[in-house]
């Protein structure tokens, strides 16, 4: 069954770039087409149709190749947030083409999470058993031969010199990761010792938002183009983590960019000023946001999207997360009248219709050759 | 049990459509009175003794029996999660889950008699029932906490359990 529309399904050319973006409101994924090293996968996500559970980045792949997949060339986890790994188990499992490198933020906090994830299972709070898989198919993947690594700022994905590409002739190939810094993984550490259990006292779990201070955001830069995944990463609240810490780096890259995957959802915490004064640099780049819900949080708020439309050529959003506040379209009257006597409000999320995501094909020198937004997806 | 909410509750594993996600409800579970109820036109009479009957995977009706006059149903029931509290408003968020999948934002005032209960991640069941008896049927709803969790001495022979099983692959702690 396909989930794709047709028109969509067609690969790119051996010598365009491709960066897919997709967010169903929950979840992001980027999948990526490097001329020269080939497809990669950074984060993932699941979305519903129907009563269909899809794993949007693999279900894109296989429509698209449906007899012979290609091997992925990387597949990373930024960091340990449930919208940012949901699926990756899946991706990393049961990708039938093979997978070269295996990535993930770096390993500092890992047995310190690992322990937290067991007092919390035993406190009884909620512990997402996919991320314990994750790991564990991260795991089998490197059993089978992938090439694990871990990464910081400053840690090369790939770098391949002189790779001679159709149409464009010699070019350096490069990802790099620019985060976290030293200060964001010793502070994460530190946070999650103070959330061990101690005897006598509450097991509490820590606030979910404590994982982006270890989030990667990556930099790849191929013939005249330089794309930036920003992942999570925050502003930065003290001058060593977050983009404050890549922008004061000695050892960053130039940070200009064609196209930037906006860190955090677009919110107003992960835009920081000076970080997208570097984005500029050149000119001004594509931005491509996920949306992000939990509680009645959204993100981006109206204000975020219009300081994004000052610093962008373009901005384009992979959902639109509807809340609905008219309950009897799912419920019966009593049960909303039950509802609504506790609750202070309630909204039901509306499912999306369908896989939205923002695809941008460009040639290495910087000529886009297709813009698109499937539906939900949208340029705003 | 008491219907009235007086008294702690015995729950036993929830199950759901996303059970593997829903870990730890511990048999006791805090039942919290701040049941409210609708379209009382009478006063309930207390009714001490009962079987209270688990909400189960069917989102159909699910009888409450009890001893007495009166029968409960519960007509829907929620997994929640608590995902912001904002203590200074009196207020939390929380995203709740029915049977169905169907997700809910939703907002609860903090009530005295819960607020230790109330911290970020925090689980409960949030349920509405519709009470039928003498007079018209009332409608009904109530959230229970899970009771949190006191780290004692021999949990940390258990925690060592759970992370071999959930990472044989590591060093034992």
């Amino acid at each position: 069954m396909s989930f794709f529309p047709e028109k969509v399904l067609f690969p790119p050319a051996d010598n365009e770039l491709e960066i897919s973006v997709f967010g169903p409101g929950y979840g992001e994924s980027v999948v990526l087409h490097v001329p020269g090293v080939g497809w990669g996968i950074v984060d993932s996500c699941v979305t519903k149709i129907g009563k269909a559970q899809l794993v949007p980045p693999l279900n894109y792949l296989l429509e698209m190749f449906p007899s012979i997949s290609p091997s992925l060339a990387f597949v990373i986890l930024t960091h340990p947030h449930e919208d940012h790994y949901r699926g990756l188990e899946e991706v990393l499992g049961k990708y039938p083409g093979g997978i070269q490198r295996v990535c993930r933020y770096d390993g500092d906090g890992i047995r310190e999470l690992k322990v937290y994830l067991a007092q919390q299972r035993v406190g009884g709070n909620y512990v997402s058993r996919g991320l314990v898989n994750v790991f564990r198919a991260m795991n089998e993947a490197e059993k089978r031969g992938a090439k694990f690594r871990r990464l910081t700022e400053m840690t090369t994905v790939f770098e391949l010199e002189n790779i001679e590409i159709r149409e464009f002739g010699a070019t350096d190939i490069r990802m790099v990761a620019l985060s976290p810094s030293a200060r964001s993984c010793q502070k994460y550490v530190e946070m999650l010792l103070k959330a061990f259990a101690v005897v006598g006292k509450l097991t509490v779990p820590i606030d979910d938002e404590a994982h982006n201070l270890i989030s990667v955001a990556l930099l790849l830069k191929i013939g005249d183009i330089q794309i930036i995944l920003g992942s999570d990463v925050e502003s930065g609240a003290e001058e060593n983590t977050g983009w404050k810490a890549i922008i004061l780096n000695r050892d960053c890259p130039s940070l200009w960019a064609s196209i930037v995957k906006v860190s955090h959802h677009g919110s107003q915490n992960g835009f920081n000023p000076s970080a997208w004064e570097k984005h500029c640099e050149k000119k001004r780049p594509v931005a491509i946001i996920s949306p992000f819900w939990q509680g009645n949080t959204v993100l981006p708020k109206k204000e975020d999207l219009d300081n994004l439309k000052q610093v962008s050529s373009k901005v384009g959003i992979t959902a639109n997360v509807k809340l609905e506040k008219n309950l009897y379209k799912y419920y019966p009257r009593e049960v909303v009248r039950g509802l609504l006597n506790s609750a202070r409000s309630a909204r039901v999320v509306e499912p999306a219709r369908g896989i939205g995501f923002i695809r941008v094909r460009s040639l290495l020198n910087g000529q886009i050759t297709e813009f698109r937004a499937e539906s939900p997806a949208l340029w705003c | 049990m008491d219907i009235q909410g007086q008294e702690v509750t015995t729950l036993t594993q929830l199950t759901s459509s996303d059970s593997e996600e829903v870990h730890g409800w511990h048999e006791s579970v805090v039942r919290t009175s701040n049941q409210k109820t609708e379209s009382s036109t009478e006063p309930v009479p207390d009714v001490s003794v009962g079987t209270h009957f688990l909400p189960s995977e069917t989102a159909e009706e699910i009888p409450v029996r009890l001893e007495g006059v009166y029968r409960e149903t519960i007509r829907e029931w929620w997994y929640g999660q608590v995902v912001k509290i904002h203590a200074e408003k009196g207020y939390f968020e929380a995203n709740l889950k029915d049977q169905k999948g169907i997700e809910i934002v939703a907002e609860f005032d903090i009530d005295p008699e819960f607020k230790d209960l109330v911290f970020y991640g925090a689980q409960f069941v949030f349920y509405v029932t519709t009470k039928h008896g003498r007079g018209s049927p009332q409608t009904m709803s109530q959230l229970e906490f899970t009771t949190p969790h006191v780290w004692r001495k021999h949990d940390d022979e258990h925690a060592e359990e759970i992370y071999k099983e959930l990472f044989p692959d590591d060093a034992p702690l």
